[in-house]
């Protein structure tokens, strides 16, 4: 099967590695940085990049060796620090993932297949903080007030409820959800979610500059910036931010929007949801509500 | 916590847990105690089944296949995993090592894959402009492309190192017209706009929806597609990873009907959909697409 990346850079980064590896050559594990590569014609076998360093500006992505075999290592539980190299081959279904490896965000935003069960109580006023609406006969969660008992149990903009302490919330309307979450028990409310169902994350690197090539406007992708890692990943236009390295950005202005961007680390996962989907999940939500009260916390691992 | 694939598998859990726990410490009540859980003679590794569960949601749950299910992986200490690409495992006491998820399951992440074109110099694929991004619009039967896996929805990353953002549908199969013969490598991220969901046929066989055109318009009440949160103003793109989408109703119905317990249907949002096969001739989607049961 094949092998699975969640970048680009991290399958061409990992080829490269496998490339040198089938070669024979192995890179050292520290200060090959600034190692001028070795072009000895003749006695060594002829290698696309005989060093990692030469790399350093591939994709305009500063790449070190010790980075990148950091991110094996931790990857690669099974196998021996040096002999990463060599190309054992993940095993089925496994990301591989040289640079993105670490990434917490990544694990963040990362949307979990399946179905799963959460225990919600209510504060003191008798709130939960959670805002329900119908779509396509189906109840999603539209609002997680900040500070609220729906964040801290990890409640996500975009989150399908299918069951509300056992009953199934096929074909409920807003009002009906909202009004079984009020007649609920305070101490415990029992619900079982799927994951985000209408988002997906697409992981990026940010290039020397710290771009990562995206014009958002209003939280909208409108522009993706050539021969960028946004381009390269297949980011699209006419999606939204819903989050960046799975803390929530729903309802940010754009100027905090980009700074969140910006202290992000070399490595941003984005949550997107088609615009089309997304204004629809939002309808007749007050806007003010979304600007003012939203739930932007970075959540737990 | 624990991820399931189905909600059944997550109840099912739920009922095992409970008498687990009950059958280890009996001086605990266990949730569902009105019958007494028989410890089992054989001591054997997980507690005879709740007797009532056969009925259980009106699914007819034999014991011995979810405990089979459960056993299998007996090295780890929770029911039946299924691996994904992440770190993150499912228990499936029902639903268990269903071939249709593992046929069906979108991959999280980006692959490569390398076609040839056939000796008429194609490769059978057909693409379309999507958001700045390239998809796959058409899979045809028999071609290299199908031989390599493609899929319809498949974003089109790369085409022999160039990015396919920007590009308009007739510049990429231009670029793909040009491409050399022997090799043409592609980066593919796995149908971006797609999900999938398991659902269980109840007595009846009926997994709970109905559909025109492919297109899902309702869902029965206390079905198994309403427990399992399935939305109408979806097209139905693959049932246990087949791709169904150009097939006569009556030909899903049949594919549905002889689907097995466990069903996986991947689905796409309408309105995407619609804007992928926008100027596709419907007797080319009727007669050339690919219909074949996918290799896991």
């Amino acid at each position: 099967m094949a092998t699975l990346y969640p970048s680009l850079e991290d399958m061409k980064g990992h080829q490269v590695l496998q490339a040198q590896a089938a070669a024979g050559v192995r890179t050292p594990a520290t200060t090959v940085v600034t190692e001028k590569p070795k072009l000895t014609s003749g006695t060594e076998p002829p290698v696309l990049y005989p060093n990692l360093a030469e790399l350093e500006n591939y994709m305009g992505l500063a790449l070190s060796s010790e980075e990148i075999q950091k991110n094996l290592h931790s990857e690669d539980s099974t196998v021996a620090p040096l002999q990463a190299l060599t190309p054992v081959g993940p095993s089925p279904g496994q990301l591989v993932a040289p640079l993105s490896g670490n990434s917490a965000g990544l694990r963040r935003a990362e949307i979990k297949p399946g179905v799963r069960e959460i225990h919600l109580c209510k504060d003191e006023r008798g709130k939960t903080g959670l805002q329900l609406k119908n779509v396509d006969q189906g109840i999603f969660v539209q609002l997680v007030k900040a500070n609220s008992p729906a964040a801290l149990v990890g409640l996500r903009f975009g989150d399908q409820v299918l069951q509300i302490d056992g009953k199934n919330c096929a074909g409920w309307s807003s009002d009906k959800a909202q009004r079984a979450l009020k007649k609920a028990n305070p101490e415990k409310i029992v619900m079982v979610v799927r994951d985000r169902p209408f988002q997906r994350t697409v992981t990026v690197h940010k290039d020397s500059t710290g771009h990562i090539g995206i014009v958002v406007k209003k939280g909208k992708i409108v522009s993706l910036a050539k021969d960028s890692s946004a381009a390269r990943n297949g980011l699209l236009t006419h999606h939204c931010i819903c989050e960046v390295n799975g803390q929530n950005v729903i309802g940010m202005k754009d100027k905090q929007l980009t700074e969140v961007l910006a202290g992000a680390g070399n490595v941003v996962t984005l949550t997107i949801i088609p615009t089309v989907i997304y204004e629809h999940m939002v309808k007749r939500l007050s806007s003010g509500l979304v600007k003012s009260s939203m739930d932007h916390s970075i959540p737990d691992l | 916590m624990s991820l399931y694939p189905s909600l059944e598998d997550l109840k099912v859990d739920k009922v095992i847990q409970a008498q687990t726990a009950f059958s280890s410490n009996p001086s605990n009540p266990a949730i569902l105690s009105e019958a007494s859980a028989p410890i089992p003679s054989d001591g054997g590794l997980y507690p005879r089944l709740y007797p009532e569960l056969s009925q259980y949601m009106g699914l007819s749950l034999n014991e011995e296949e979810v405990q089979r299910n459960l056993a299998v992986a007996a090295a780890q200490p929770q029911g039946q995993l299924v691996t994904r690409p992440s770190t993150n495992y499912m228990v499936a006491p029902v639903t268990g090592n269903d071939i249709g998820i593992r046929r069906a399951e979108i991959k999280q992440g980006i692959r490569e894959a390398i076609l040839c074109k056939d000796q008429d110099g194609r490769i059978g694929l057909r693409l379309k402009s999507v958001d700045n991004g390239i998809f796959v619009q058409l899979v045809q039967a028999n071609s290299p492309a199908s031989l390599a896996g493609l899929r319809f929805g498949d974003q089109i990353l790369q085409i022999n190192g160039e990015n396919c953002a920007g590009w308009s549908s007739d510049k990429a199969h231009k670029v793909l017209k040009q491409a050399s013969a022997e090799r043409i490598s592609m980066i593919i991220r796995d149908r971006p706009f797609e999900r999938i969901i398991t659902m269980h046929k109840d007595s009846t066989g009926h997994v709970g929806f109905i559909f025109k055109n492919g297109k899902i318009t309702s869902i029965v009440k206390d079905s198994s597609a309403a427990r399992n949160g399935l939305l109408t103003e979806h097209n139905i793109c693959e049932i246990n990873g087949q791709n169904v989408i150009g097939l006569k109703d009556s030909q899903v119905a049949d594919i549905l009907a002889t689907a097995g317990n466990v069903v996986t249907i991947t689905v796409m949002p309408s309105s995407i959909y619609d804007y992928i096969i926008k100027r596709m001739a419907t007797s080319i989607m009727k007669s050339l697409m690919d219909h074949s049961i996918p290799e896991v």
